[in-house]
């Protein structure tokens, strides 16, 4: 696991080496990564279908997560919440607001329907998990744009940024997880939490959706606040 | 997050470790975590873009008759693109090729695929019906509780209650339709077929060749020397085929188009005839006379092929037959010899060709007998008397008849009725008749008229007077399809035919009282003469009658009934919405979906494996699966396999007898606890593709591969296909017309030629015995007429609703209007406008052009209701699903009588009126733009 803030050493490109004009400022990789890795998984298991897997048991596992991520607070209630649920009733609302509609699902929870089918939406989306060797399974090869899918994909890079070797690789998966925010989760989201509290403001998932979006923004802020001086074009080769 | 946390965290952080539900991580050298890329910028991720992991072949399996050849491209489990595959041979030294295949609306899909649209799991009712609420449940809960309900139905009231209706989409999909085929004949379910009910069924070619696939490839048009294009919009239905039309022209081909409205495809003609809508059967008449008139018919065809030199007897005007003339064939009834009048001999003859078995399932005719005339000089014009067991009768020919009914034709007198004049109609009529060959490339909506039968008669007429039916560039062009042998095999392999099916028209008239629709819309004296006739036939069993046990559950696959049913309300009133329960196996939402109690996705194009056969193109196309399919979708063998497993286990678990049922006066044991073994023979079919190979191992015309080398392929060319027309008997097609022409074998008709009189008593009573013009129907008070086509954005409704190919057209439902009728309207280009007659109303955008006739507008069609503001789509103003018209029910008559897929009523769509006017904008619900 590697430390920050800024770290020099060898020329090779490996650990240790010094990025001309770069500081990770307030973000202890050992302990940021690792719980953001936590609650990105929590955040994924909220939002996945109960009709695929019953998420409670391991949101049960989670609670108090919140506590550790300050930006992540007003997610815990709602994982209490949704962990003390009865799967029917957590069922039925999901595929009702999600999954199932007679014009389409009244709120999709696919970022590519949200944002109207936008050319290369989903492509990028793909050719991230593809760059940083996230595989998905057959059976959900075809949403890899979903809230859920993508929200496990943050989770990823953010153990990868954990298990880093060096600061260099480290700052790979920092700026991945900036870039993959701002142009998708933070930017979707949003508006697709609006749509949910159009539909189902208080609903329980009416309010899973609008706690996600407040800690997606959060993060993002937080992360972009936590990466100074991104690298010029073509300045970092491997 | 601030250092002094840290040690409250550790616990926290300690317990790190990768959880996915989705994925994995991608294979890592032995020993190794995955290295770690180095990654700065968005850029990075594309730069293998253009690579993929496999290319399928497939194609979309829809009913466009397209059927391209695409490749399909896909990466990380998804399809990204496709591309017309382009692999199509040279077709010959003498006519154009046919690839590359495809259009717009097959280029999206690998979008459209993936939208909002589609249904990806099981879905039960979470609401009233039509509520739009649903709850997505598992296949094991939707199968459970739709066998249960087939079970109390089944063995309570029969299975006949229960119907399995099925739309192109499912038909031409050939081991999807073989697997619905096999399902019906064991469970004992009605299947409504959709040729008929949707208006399809060209009875007029049928009653006149005794067969309704008449259709050659694409090729035969590049092979005429003049084209009529009538009834058909080619350029824009038929976009990847439109360029032999095309190519023709430059070829030294006349390309004629006929239609009220100016359609892309005259456009492009070299002439354009704007008759005036319903009044095709005048004009083509008119031109009879033409031909007639002025000599310009094929003496030696006629005499030979059809019926013209028969006698008739012009005291009962029916047809001289030898149970006339001696006591003998009165005592055989022998109704079936028909005579000639030779001058050779100067005396009657029985003509050839006729004699032997007269129902075309006795094939016997055609095996052995001949047309050929021999040493008979028939004579074509005159009158003589004949002795019979009546005395004697003075007897002509049918050709004197012709003659004489043309002749109440005249252009002069037609050019009022049609709107095109007498010169126009005689130029045409002599273009037509002095090019061989010639054809008539026609379309459905020359069924879609209440007396679409005369004008199909009338169209083959004019082709067969010219010596044009049966000839290569000539004909009239309505489809062909795949001879079903290999389809039908499999429905009925090791258990034996038991299938119910009937024309959706008469099952409608039956279960949505369509008698009271004709009552409101069209008077209490043609409904009553109507339904007279109705039950006439029905008490006659021409027809069948599966309407004892009423109609309680419907499964639709492949088919959006609720979109066009001509007698929509009445329809949804009385029939749909008294169901105790529908099924809807679809892969997009529809509106018949929409108020479904259950729905069960299917699979999608690329997501399964298939066969596609069109004669249009003399290819085999498969469809392949590049993807699994989506969600929780599967193909449609698997659905109904799935829903006859349910069946089986709840028969068994309920302890469920066998039940006796009796099927067109057939006795059939059906167990329903044995339905998955019958269904899969024991286990011995596994999936679609066992289902495939089954068709294309027992399929004539095709070459014999495995499924996997097909789909490695993508396309085979398929035996006997040199020519552009179908003209071999092993070719995968039907070749009768052709045959009987070259081979002189008798048609299946009653009197074994090309029959253009129809002696049936009722032909007589509707003095229909010779096709001649009827004016259409309407509503009183309502001055215009709605036509319909098919879109060019769309396949029926599949594509409707893409947001790019809206986008392209006005982005919500429009209708055509003449200049002239908008502005006596105070309606301008733009405006909502209300549709309406006594049948009901719909809400549309004003589509002001010019290319409209005044007193027409002009809706194509494919919208679902559900994209309408008020839920209402053209299908309500509709009113024609009760017009079934007498003479398509006539049976006890040789050829004429119920044969599925061949003869029987249409539902039509075109006799009827309405009106529009300008609407307020604030009405009913947004529009799709919104």
């Amino acid at each position: 696991m590697t430390t920050t803030p800024a770290v020099s050493g060898g020329d090779d490109g490996g650990p240790g080496r010094q990025l001309p004009g770069r500081a990770v400022r307030d973000r202890q990789v050992e302990d940021t990564a690792a719980l953001r890795c936590l609650c990105y998984a929590a955040c994924s298991e909220l939002v996945a279908s109960p009709h695929d897997v019953d998420p409670r048991p391991a949101l049960r596992g989670r609670i108090g997560l919140g506590e550790a991520v300050p930006h992540a607070r007003g997610l815990d209630p709602l994982l209490a919440e949704v962990a003390a649920a009865e799967l029917a009733h957590l069922r039925a609302e999901y595929s009702g607001l999600f999954e199932v509609g007679s014009q389409g699902p009244p709120a999709p929870i696919r970022e590519d329907l949200q944002t109207g089918q936008r050319a290369g939406t989903r492509e990028e989306v793909v050719r991230f998990y593809e760059y940083f060797g996230y595989v998905l399974d057959e059976k959900f090869a075809w949403q890899p744009d979903h809230l859920s899918v993508e929200l496990e994909f943050m989770h990823y890079l953010c153990y990868r940024e954990a298990e880093a070797a060096s600061a260099a690789d480290a700052l790979s998966f920092q700026l991945a997880q900036a870039d993959f925010t701002g142009r998708h989760l933070a930017g979707w989201v949003p508006q697709f939490s609006e749509n949910v509290a159009r539909i189902a403001a208080g609903s329980l998932y009416g309010r899973v959706i609008a706690a996600l979006c407040d800690f997606i923004v959060a993060d993002h802020e937080w992360q972009l606040a936590t990466i100074v001086d991104a690298p010029a074009r073509g300045e970092v080769e491997r | 997050m601030k250092a002094n946390r840290r040690v409250l965290l550790q616990g926290l952080a300690a317990s790190i470790a990768l959880t996915t539900r989705y994925g994995s991580v991608a294979a890592a050298p032995a020993g190794k975590a995955p290295p770690a890329p180095a990654y700065r910028r968005f850029e990075d991720l594309l730069r293998n873009k253009w690579t993929w992991d496999r290319v399928t072949h497939g194609t979309h399996g829809t009913n466009c008759a397209g059927t391209c050849a695409f490749n399909v491209y896909v990466r990380n489990g998804i399809v990204w693109r496709e591309e017309q595959q382009g692999m199509y041979a040279p077709s010959g030294e003498d006519v154009p090729d046919y690839g590359p295949r495809g259009c717009q609306k097959g280029l999206r899909h690998a979008k459209y695929m993936y939208g909002p649209q589609r249904i990806l799991y099981p879905m039960k009712r979470a609401g009233e019906r039509g509520s739009g609420r649903w709850e997505r449940v598992s296949w094991e809960e939707a199968t459970t509780a739709i066998a249960d309900k087939f079970l109390d139905l089944a063995t309570t009231a029969g299975p006949e209650c229960i119907t399995y209706g099925s739309g192109t989409q499912m038909s031409v999909k050939l081991a999807s339709f073989a697997s619905l085929f096999r399902f019906a004949n064991i469970t004992g379910v009605t299947v409504p077929e959709f040729y008929s009910g949707v208006g399809d069924l060209p009875t007029g070619v049928y009653m006149t060749l005794g067969q309704v696939y008449t259709g050659d490839t694409m090729a035969a048009v590049f092979k005429s020397r003049c084209v009529l294009v009538w009834m058909s919009n080619p350029a824009v239905t038929r976009i990847p085929d439109a360029h032999f039309f095309w190519e023709a022209r430059y070829n030294g081909t006349r390309v004629i188009a006929i239609s009220p409205e100016f359609t892309p495809t005259a456009l492009h003609s070299n002439h354009w005839v704007n008759v005036k809508p319903g009044t095709d059967t005048a004009l083509a008449m008119a031109m009879v006379d033409v031909i007639l008139e002025e000599k310009l018919y094929d003496i030696p065809y006629i005499s030979e092929q059809t019926d013209m030199p028969l006698l008739v007897r012009l005291d009962t005007r029916e047809f001289l037959r030898e149970e006339d003339l001696t006591i003998v064939g009165k005592l055989a009834v022998r109704e079936n010899v028909y005579f000639m009048w030779d001058e050779a001999t100067g005396a009657p003859v029985q003509a050839p060709g006729t004699g032997l078995a007269e129902k075309p399932v006795g094939r016997d005719r055609r095996r052995f007998d001949s047309l050929a005339l021999g040493a008979i000089k028939p004579a074509l014009e005159g009158t003589w008397k004949v002795r019979t067991l009546d005395g004697d009768v003075e007897v002509t020919t049918v050709f004197e008849l012709l003659k004489q009914r043309a002749a109440a034709h005249r252009p002069e007198a037609m050019a009022a009725v049609t709107g095109v004049s007498a010169s126009v109609i005689r130029k045409t009529a002599r273009m037509f008749a002095t090019a061989k060959p010639a054809m008539i490339y026609t379309g459905y909506s020359a069924c879609k008229w209440q007396h679409g039968d005369l004008l199909q008669r009338a169209m083959l007429l004019m082709l067969s007077l010219t010596g044009n039916v049966g000839n290569e560039g000539g004909g009239i062009q309505f489809a062909n399809a795949p001879k079903l042998r290999g389809v039908s095999g499999f429905g009925t392999a090791d258990i034996g035919p038991a299938l119910r099916m009937i024309s959706s028209t008469t099952w409608d008239y039956d279960h949505a009282d369509l008698k009271e629709l004709n009552r409101k819309m069209y008077g209490d004296e043609l409904a009553d003469t109507y339904d007279k006739y109705y039950k006439e036939s029905i008490r006659e069993d021409w027809f069948p009658d599966y309407s004892g046990a009423g109609w309680r559950m419907a499964i639709f696959a492949g088919e959006n009934a609720a979109n066009w049913r001509a007698g929509s309300k009445q329809w949804r009133k009385e029939g749909f919405d008294k169901l105790e329960m529908i099924v809807v196996l679809a892969p997009d939402m529809g509106s018949t979906a929409h108020h479904a109690d259950y729905i069960l996705p299917i699979a999608h194009h690329y997501e399964r494996a298939d066969l596609m056969l069109q004669a249009r193109i003399p290819y085999l196309q498969v469809l392949d699966v590049a993807v699994p399919p989506l969600g929780e979708c599967v193909d449609d063998w698997t659905a109904n396999e799935r829903l006859a497993a349910a069946i089986s286990r709840r028969a068994r678990e309920r302890g469920l007898s066998a039940i006796h049922d009796e099927v067109d006066g057939r006795s059939v044991r059906r167990d329903y606890a044995l339905t998955h073994d019958y269904y899969t023979m024991e286990g011995r079919i596994r999936s679609v593709k066992d289902v495939a190979q089954f068709i294309i191992n027992t399929t004539p015309g095709i070459p014999k591969v495995s499924f996997a080398e097909l789909a490695a392929k993508g396309i085979i060319r398929v035996d006997n296909s040199g020519s552009a027309a179908w003209e071999f008997k092993d070719s995968p097609y039907h070749n009768d017309i052709v045959e009987s022409v070259r081979e002189k074998k008798p048609y299946e008709t009653f009197t074994g030629r090309q029959q253009f009189y129809i002696d049936h008593e009722w032909f007589i009573k509707f003095d229909e015995a010779l096709p001649a013009h009827r004016a259409p129907l309407g509503n009183k008070g309502f001055p215009l007429r709605m036509l319909m086509g098919h879109a060019r954005h769309s396949i029926h409704s599949m594509w409707r609703d893409d947001p790019l190919l809206l986008s392209l057209q006005r982005g919500e439902p429009d209708v055509y209007v003449n200049p002239s009728d908008a502005s006596a309207r105070g309606v301008v280009d733009g405006d909502l406008i209300r549709i309406f007659n006594p049948a009901g109303e719909f809400y549309a955008q004003a589509h002001v052009s010019s290319g409209m006739q005044p007193g027409m507008i002009f809706s194509y069609h494919g919208w679902d209701p559900l994209q309408y503001r008020t839920g209402e789509n053209f299908s309500s103003v509709v009113c024609t699903a009760g017009l079934i018209k007498p003479t398509t029910m006539a049976g006890d008559y040789g050829h004429l009588g119920y044969r599925a897929l061949a003869f029987a009523p249409n539902q039509t769509y075109r006799d009827f009126t309405c009106n529009f006017d300008k609407a307020d904008p604030a009405t009913g619900r947004r529009s799709t733009a919104a």
